[in-house]
């Protein structure tokens, strides 16, 4: 079973991501933000991250710094509402860019192409 | 005896101091002239004892008797004889006297001698001589006199003809006299009051001094006279004829001509001078300035050029003109103004001329046109010596190119510069080509005179013109200030309104995407009943549309640059107008697409355009509700693509325009007003506008105009 970790500061998105994501077959761990992330990372090691951008404390695109300098191999998928963040270099290094909606086809999509092609 | 004797010598005696008392001298001479006997007044004159000496000797001092001695005749014929002597006495005294001698008869018989009386006339001699001198000299007067003096009888036959009269009418004395002196008046005047005036007056007054009139001189020629003339009466009173001189005053009546017609020019410079100051606009004084100079009523040119100094460039310009082409044409402009005598004024400011400035003039006023630095062509001359020329018969006072006369088709007229503050702002050329009339002095002085009134008007509309240009400028500048004002809130607004957007739309995504999310997942649910489910497909499809809204106001917030490519804007337009009637009956439309047959080849983004027309296209089907008449029209015109997109339907309200474009502006309900607005932002991308036009309830026109690139 491969084990996702959801980095969202919403509690409410984060109920939605953990029943739909366990739905569709994933072990689902959440991070309340990109503090958390990195610790999560490193103790469950997860198969891929699923990272929120906007949160407080520290933003998801640093936390997909600290993630990737812990483990390069680690896909991260940036989930965002801001399209704004794709011009932006710095999320290059994500495996992909997910624009938040309520309609979660893309991201599962997105979260199962990621993890066939590993 | 002695008494007789006594007697006789008492009778001797009375005689001789008869003689003596008469202070006549008295000699009786021999018949060979020797003095016998004479009285004292004889013996005293010649202080000597003349007795027995010849006459001649003392008397003449010659030693023969005089030729036409009296005596000596009187001596022979034995009658009685007089003469004047003119004699000198040893003391240097000369006397004239009348001499009478008188042969003496004794007792009846002849003595052969004579007795000489002589009277003393010399003192009537000096005063005849006198009279004679007097006379001479005021004949000289007469003769000599600048003015002619003549003298008639009372028939009025001339009987004094002066040297004056002669120089004055070439007749000489001999031609004139005993002639009627009518031969001098002119024909037109003989039968005119004028003579009886004259007749009249002298009549009355006995003279009539200084009246002015006409005559004519043996040439022909007219002259205009100052005639006093008065009757002459002798020492009785009673009149023998008239004297007349006649002075003549034509060169005193010219000069008076002269100096009216000066003050008429000027009044009349005055005059242009007042309506030169009343415009400003630099046309209108060219108009007023070349009006002035050729018409009738002002200075009476046939042509006026005018040029004005460039000197930004260094040149001079043709820039208007005035005058007939041709004879014919000049006999119409004059015939047109003839017929009513026009003011000046009624002239200028019903721009009676205005249609003689689209002539021939106007092209060879622009062909005059040349650069300062040619020092050979008179033109320039005139502006840099600030003096005016005169060309005649191809001549002036300095060489000069003579392409100026081919290009005048002239070779009389006269430049003159137009200087203001000692500073030359022009010239102006005249010439009389039509009526050959030659340029005189008169005309030339005027209009040096105008040509500084029109210096100051000129340089009054440069300053004004330049004042209107700054004005035009700052008005410019104003509301591009106002543009950019406009524009930098609007930006500013989109601006505000990207950010505004961009984070309320986010904040508001995470939620959204819980709500569907959650609705997705109840209506995804085993044990959901089946009512329930349609509640949450509502909240589904709610959220949905929610999400569309926060999409496109994002979209909105970031328009792209567009792609530009080089493309057929006709392809664009067909393709668009299939895919937005895809949806559509056309049975209810009439609708009618007009393409060129060429391409209209453009650089611009086909993705972007596409969705401008379909937006266009759809609301001019939504706007006709049903049925209507739908046109699309593409066009290629200065360089622009212009796409006409009309519709038949419930148009737009004259107030509810200008906001059109806004953002968020929306006369649609159900619709969030962005479809317009982005579409400007498209087109305005492209460096194009879009325009409306719409009546309420007859329908609305779209107008795209879109530059095309320069072919290359």
């Amino acid at each position: 079973m491969k084990r996702i970790l959801v980095v969202e500061d919403e509690t409410n998105l984060q109920i939605l991501y953990k029943k739909e994501l366990e739905d569709e077959g994933y072990e689902v761990i959440i991070a309340q933000n990109g503090m958390e992330a990195l610790k999560k990372t490193k103790k469950q090691k997860p198969d891929l991250v699923v990272m929120d951008i906007r949160m407080p404390e520290k933003d998801g695109i640093e936390a997909m710094g600290e993630v990737l300098a812990f483990d390069k191999k680690i896909p991260v998928i940036l989930n965002t509402a801001y399209e704004i963040y794709k011009d932006n270099f710095l999320t290059w290094p994500a495996e992909a860019y997910v624009v938040k909606s309520s309609d979660l086809t893309e991201l599962k999509d997105t979260i199962a192409n990621v993890l066939n092609k590993k | 005896m002695s008494k007789t004797i006594s007697k006789l010598a008492q009778k001797s005696k009375q005689i001789y101091d008869i003689l003596n008392s008469t202070g006549v001298q008295v000699a009786l001479l021999d018949t060979d002239l020797k003095v016998i006997w004479a009285n004292d007044d004889y013996l005293k004159f010649y202080q000597d004892n003349v007795k027995n000496k010849f006459c001649f000797e003392h008397q003449f001092n010659r030693k023969q008797p005089c030729e036409l001695c009296n005596v000596k005749k009187s001596i022979k014929d034995r009658q009685i004889h007089s003469g004047v002597l003119f004699v000198e006495n040893p003391d240097g005294i000369k006397r004239f006297f009348h001499s009478i001698s008188i042969p003496v008869f004794s007792h009846g018989k002849d003595s052969g001698k004579v007795l000489e009386l002589n009277f003393d006339i010399t003192e009537s001699k000096i005063l005849e001589k006198e009279i004679t001198e007097r006379a001479q000299f005021l004949e000289t007067i007469a003769q000599d006199s600048m003015d002619a003096i003549i003298c008639m009888d009372p028939d009025e036959k001339i009987t004094f003809w002066n040297q004056g009269a002669n120089r004055m009418f070439g007749y000489k004395e001999d031609e004139v006299i005993g002639k009627k002196f009518n031969f001098l008046v002119p024909d037109d005047k003989k039968n005119l009051k004028d003579l009886e005036e004259i007749n009249q007056m002298t009549n009355e007054f006995g003279f009539i001094n200084g009246f002015e009139t006409e005559r004519v001189t043996k040439s022909g020629t007219r002259i205009i006279v100052e005639v006093t003339r008065t009757k002459m009466k002798d020492e009785y009173n009673s009149v023998f004829g008239t004297s007349a001189i006649i002075r003549n005053i034509t060169n005193r009546k010219r000069l008076e001509i002269w100096l009216n017609k000066t003050i008429s020019g000027l009044s009349k410079i005055h005059e242009i001078g007042q309506l030169l100051h009343i415009r400003n606009s630099m046309e209108d004084i060219l108009k007023v300035i070349l009006t002035s100079v050729t018409a009738g009523q002002g200075l009476k040119f046939n042509r006026a050029f005018i040029l004005l100094v460039d000197e930004n460039n260094k040149k001079i310009k043709g820039k208007m003109a005035i005058g007939p082409d041709s004879i014919p044409d000049a006999a119409e402009i004059y015939n047109g103004i003839k017929k009513t005598h026009y003011s000046l004024e009624y002239i200028i400011k019903n721009k009676i001329y205005e249609n003689s400035l689209n002539k021939e003039v106007n092209k060879i006023v622009k062909k005059l046109s040349s650069s300062l630095s040619r020092k050979d062509n008179i033109i320039v001359r005139s502006i840099l010596d600030s003096q005016t020329y005169i060309v005649k018969n191809g001549r002036s006072g300095i060489d000069f190119n003579e392409k100026v006369i081919d290009i005048l088709g002239s070779e009389n007229f006269v430049i003159t510069p137009l200087i203001w503050m000692e500073k030359p702002m022009g010239v102006l050329i005249v010439d009389n080509n039509i009526t050959k009339k030659e340029i005189n002095d008169e005309d030339i002085q005027l209009l040096e005179t105008f040509a500084n009134q029109a210096g100051l008007a000129i340089s009054n509309a440069q300053l004004d013109e330049n004042l209107q240009q700054r004005l035009k400028e700052l008005q410019i500048t104003y509301s591009n200030l106002e543009k950019s004002q406009e524009m930098m809130l609007s930006m500013e607004h989109l601006a505000a309104l990207g950010e505004v957007t961009t984070n309320i739309s986010h904040e508001i995504r995470n939620p959204l995407a819980a709500i569907g999310g959650f609705a997705r997942s109840l209506s995804k649910s085993n044990t959901i009943r089946d009512n329930e489910k349609e509640f949450a497909e509502i909240i589904i499809k709610e959220v949905l549309k929610l999400e569309k809204i926060m999409n496109s106001i994002l979209n909105y917030s970031k328009i792209y640059k567009p792609n530009l490519e080089k493309a057929d804007l006709r392809d664009s337009i067909s393709h668009c107008v299939e895919l937005a009637l895809k949806g559509i009956d056309r049975s209810n439309y009439d609708i009618n697409i007009s393409l060129p047959e060429s391409p209209v080849i453009l650089n611009f983004d086909h993705e972007q355009i596409t969705r401008v027309l379909f937006n266009l296209i759809q609301n001019a089907f939504q706007a006709m509700t049903g049925d209507g008449s739908f046109n699309i029209s593409l066009v290629e015109k200065k360089n622009n693509a212009i796409i006409k997109i009309s519709d038949t339907g419930k148009g737009i309200e004259k107030k509810d325009i200008p906001s059109l474009f806004k953002p968020f502006y929306s006369t649609k309900e159900e619709r969030i007003g962005l479809g317009l607005s982005i579409c400007q932002k498209i087109i305005t991308n492209h460096k194009g506008k879009i325009e409306v036009f719409s009546k309420k309830g007859e329908g609305t026109t779209f107008m795209v105009t879109i530059p095309l690139q320069k072919k290359d």
